[in-house]
């Protein structure tokens, strides 16, 4: 991991109010890149995606 | 001998058993095995002879109120208890007395259940298996150097070693299938808007369902009951009228078909040989008892897994915005580092996630057309060691418990057998929305051709 990685995303939490120290952001940081690859994913296409886009879950109802 | 929900109530019924007595014994069982196995953080032995002498008396007087009536049972402790400490088995939350019972809690208590006290949880319902909170993680009655999974630890690990004979759970992702599918019983995640979440602790508000946990799936149709039902203050609820579950237990599965998601199991996240002969075996069952089985490819499980951990971290994190603000070091360290993850997220990044759900169940539902329940696994295999656990397990292989969540379908774990280690394996049974009648059935009918009920764990049968 780099230190511009780990400062990067030590920005992203302190900008949501939260502090957070370069030691502890680099113990989280691995997780952090596998979740920035299911970010990738979900901006990807989806195979046979025939649904308008949602802004928001059916509360109320079953999905 | 350990009764089940069913057998107890109606011996209660036909004053045949007496509730002082069946609290009793699961006291005694509490008092001998929890010491090891940390299922409760909260016993109340003393309120729960208390009730159930009350309920005796009652009973005695006025007849049963149904088949819960004198039940054992116990409460996550998440689940708010008017007067009773409520604490999500975190620091942050010590101290926290709410005022009223959560309305599961209310429902459950006017069938006449008797609450034996509160139980464990992952911290919050995410964060564990943790060693730094206030008190220690429950451990697998089958062998308590292993995992219970999470986050409904303690319900899965008291009901298994027969401490309570029934008990909620909450599941966002898994929570609880999962303990049930580590720990041996039957659990089940209704259709999302069944039960009511009004005064459950919340973790991820579009994927939070409640729902009971036991040691047969008849037990848990008799606890769904009680607990089903639209809540208009819980914006999730919907008002769709409850079936009569126990009329359509023995329904069987004659004419259903069943769709094998073998690409989630097999390739998405392959099982233990164990596992894969369990969902065969399970299979061919049912298909001599007349359903017809073919193969389904539904989404991949990391697909469903992307979305709904984007979904719930981002959820999470606005729970726990203002804490983890000002007080994040009151968190196990497992909690804050995960919420972290939700802190650094953008909500163009949860938009993406949403926008993602609804295709998974537009793709999903086309997936199941002319098809009654979806077949896979609940875990990949035995419960691994409690201290072998990693994590971020959860971003690790693709777990089969969240698609459902993403979807709101209902989905139940069984047991399916034992693995080389002497452990429980499992299954996964889904169906679509409101079909929880057809599931029960379908879960019941394998429940009673195989022998996996008449085996409980070695620790308890020297308490029978």
């Amino acid at each position: 991991m780099t230190e511009t990685a780990v400062g990067a995303f030590q920005a992203r939490v302190r900008q949501a109010g939260v502090p957070l120290g370069e030691a502890e952001a680099a113990q989280i940081l691995p997780a952090w890149d596998k979740l920035v690859t299911w970010l990738d994913l979900l901006r990807q296409p989806a195979l046979g995606a025939e649904a308008e886009p949602a802004t928001t879950f059916s509360a109320g109802k079953a999905p | 001998m350990i009764p089940t929900i069913a057998e107890a109530g109606r011996l209660i019924a036909a004053r045949k058993l007496s509730p002082v007595e069946l609290v009793g014994a699961c006291l005694a069982r509490m008092e001998r095995l929890d010491g090891t196995l940390h299922a409760f953080i909260r016993p109340d032995p003393e309120g729960a002879m208390a009730a159930a002498k009350a309920a005796e008396a009652r009973i005695m007087r006025d007849g049963v109120r149904g088949p819960l009536d004198g039940i054992p049972i116990a409460h996550k402790d998440i689940y708010c208890t008017a007067g009773v400490p409520t604490t999500a088995h975190s620091k942050v939350l010590q101290g926290h007395v709410p005022a009223r019972d959560a309305v599961v809690v209310q429902k459950w208590a006017a069938a006449g259940v008797v609450s034996l006290g509160k139980l464990a949880t992952h911290e919050f319902a995410f964060g564990g298996p943790s060693f730094d909170l206030p008190w220690p993680p429950a451990r697998n009655p089958w062998n308590p150097e292993h995992f219970t999974a999470g986050s409904s630890s303690g319900t899965g690990a008291a009901v298994a070693s027969g401490m309570i004979l029934g008990g909620t759970g909450s599941d966002t992702g898994g929570s609880i299938r999962g303990p049930a599918a580590l720990c041996g019983i039957a659990g089940i995640k209704p259709t999302y808007g069944r039960a009511s979440r009004r005064d459950v602790l919340p973790l991820a508000q579009s994927l939070d369902h409640t729902g009971p946990m036991a040691w047969t799936v008849e037990d848990c149709s008799l606890l769904l009951q009680a607990m089903a039902g639209f809540d208009a203050l819980d914006p999730a609820s919907a008002d769709v009228a409850v079936p009569d579950y126990a009329a359509s237990l023995g329904a069987g599965v004659k004419g259903k078909v069943i769709g094998l998601a073998r690409h989630m199991h097999e390739r998405d996240n392959p099982v233990s040989a164990a596992t894969l002969k369990g969902i065969e075996d399970a299979a061919a069952l049912w298909r001599s008892m007349g359903a017809e089985v073919r193969e389904v490819v539904l989404p991949s499980l990391e697909e469903f897994n992307a979305c709904g951990w984007v979904i719930l971290l981002a959820e999470a994190f606005a729970v726990h915005e203002a804490w983890m603000r000002e007080k994040p070091q009151d968190y196990g360290l497992y909690m804050r580092q995960r919420l972290m993850l939700g802190a650094a997220l953008s909500a163009a990044d949860y938009m993406q996630a949403q926008k993602r759900r609804a295709e998974l169940v537009a793709r999903s539902l086309a997936a199941m057309q002319g098809v009654d329940f979806l077949l896979t696994a609940s875990a990949p295999g035995e419960a691994p060691k409690i201290d072998a656990v990693p994590q971020w397990g959860f971003l690790g292989a693709p777990g089969f418990t969240m698609a459902f969540n993403v979807l709101g379908w209902p989905a139940i774990s069984v047991c399916a057998g034992f693995g080389e280690g002497g452990l429980p394996v499992s299954l996964q049974l889904v169906a679509k929305p409101w079909q929880e009648p057809a599931l029960f059935a379908a879960a019941h009918a394998y429940e009673q051709a195989t022998e996996w009920r008449k085996r409980r764990p070695a620790m308890t049968e020297e308490t029978a």
